[in-house]
């Protein structure tokens, strides 16, 4: 065995993990090797030394000053707790004072909108004369119907009896008669 | 541990007892630093009683106790090593030297007590001058004695690091002590 190999086995062999094979080859090589021998000596020596330290003890008053400490280190949880409750009402109120903030801003932006779906094309009937819709045909008789006046779709959704007017929210217009709602607000597109 | 844990009340001081030596010997072996070490230990207790329903059933108590006691020594090595108002490692070999010198300068075969004292002051300060991480290793093992699967779970490395860092340890320890032991191993 050479030496690094013997002094790699110095602390397994003092902790005695070694195997019988090593424990031969290591004590063969300590017997014949002097610079080893001395090694180890004091490895084993400083352990010993080591182990040898006396036990420190606790202080006589150890226990009791635990049992103060442990006490103030529970208490502080209580504080914590005491001063939570303390503090509830204070945050109940702030959570419902953050509440209504919000609802009134819901409402708020809710009737902001309101003007803005107003704006939406809607139908509404008018009263009065209308203009005829279709050119007569030549062979038409004076107060005959267009043929093709009145004829609404099965599901329609006009009255082919009155005037429809389209409501919209801007003035772009590609034909049609547009006037102004009585608001004067909205243009009137009638057809 | 489970009647402290139900808050008996006479399980906490009984536990205390049982445990108290061991963990003042264990820090105070860290640090070597009696009075510091007698606080922390009592620290440590404090600890084990404000976290006691946190105490995992499945595990040794000794083993979590005495990773409460690691890190709470290591902490204080740390936090002097930051405040720079404890005494150097350089100062501390320098104080180890003086002191073994003062020890082979000794009549010899004449151990009396006031020898055997500096000579375990001088170990004790030598452990003191290895490096924490190795330190710690070093008590649990060949001070206190846990097994180094023990050692592994209580500082929370490998196995095989627990090994290697013992092993690291105690060369370094055998070299520090290497002055006074040569004197000794003198004809």
């Amino acid at each position: 065995m050479i030496c690094d190999r013997a002094r790699s086995l110095f602390g397994a062999c003092w902790d005695d993990e070694l195997t019988q094979a090593e424990r031969d080859g290591l004590e063969g090589h300590l017997a014949t090797c002097p610079r080893c021998r001395t090694e180890y000596d004091h490895f084993s020596r400083s352990l010993e030394l080591t182990a040898a330290l006396p036990r420190i003890e606790a202080s006589a008053d150890f226990l009791d000053r635990v049992l103060v400490r442990s006490r103030r280190a529970t208490t502080a949880p209580d504080i914590v707790r005491e001063a939570g409750s303390r503090w509830a009402p204070v945050a109940v109120a702030a959570a419902v004072a953050v509440f209504v903030v919000a609802a009134m801003f819901v409402v708020s932006n809710l009737q902001w909108r309101a003007p803005a779906s107003s704006q939406a094309p809607r139908m509404v009937g008018i009263e009065g004369p209308r203009e005829p819709r279709f050119a007569p045909t030549p062979d038409a008789k004076p107060g005959e119907r267009h043929p093709e006046v009145g004829r609404g779709s099965p599901d329609g959704l006009f009255d082919p009896d009155k005037n429809v007017e389209f409501v919209l929210g801007s003035a772009a217009v590609d034909g049609g008669r547009v006037k102004r709602d009585p608001e004067g607000q909205q243009p009137i597109i009638t057809f | 541990m489970d009647r402290v844990a139900v808050d008996d009340q006479r399980a906490f001081p009984e536990l205390v007892r049982r445990f108290q030596g061991r963990v003042t010997n264990l820090v105070s072996r860290v640090l070597n630093d009696r009075e510091c070490a007698d606080d922390l230990a009592q620290e440590v207790f404090v600890r084990v009683f404000v976290h006691r329903r946190n105490y995992r059933h499945g595990s040794k108590f000794s083993t979590w106790i005495f990773t409460i006691a690691a890190n709470l020594a290591k902490n204080e090595i740390r936090r002097r090593v930051r405040r720079r108002n404890w005494f150097s490692l350089d100062a501390l070999e320098e104080t180890l030297k003086d002191r073994l010198i003062q020890l082979a300068d000794s009549t010899e075969g004449r151990e009396t007590t006031l020898e055997r004292e500096q000579l375990q002051d001088a170990v004790g300060r030598a452990i003191a001058t290895v490096p924490e991480k190795y330190r710690l290793a070093l008590v649990l093992r060949d001070i206190e004695g846990l097994p180094y699967e023990e050692i592994a779970e209580v500082l929370g490395i490998p196995g095989g690091t627990v090994r290697s860092r013992i092993n690291r340890a105690r060369g370094m320890l055998k070299h520090k002590l290497q002055p006074l032991l040569a004197k000794a191993g003198d004809p």
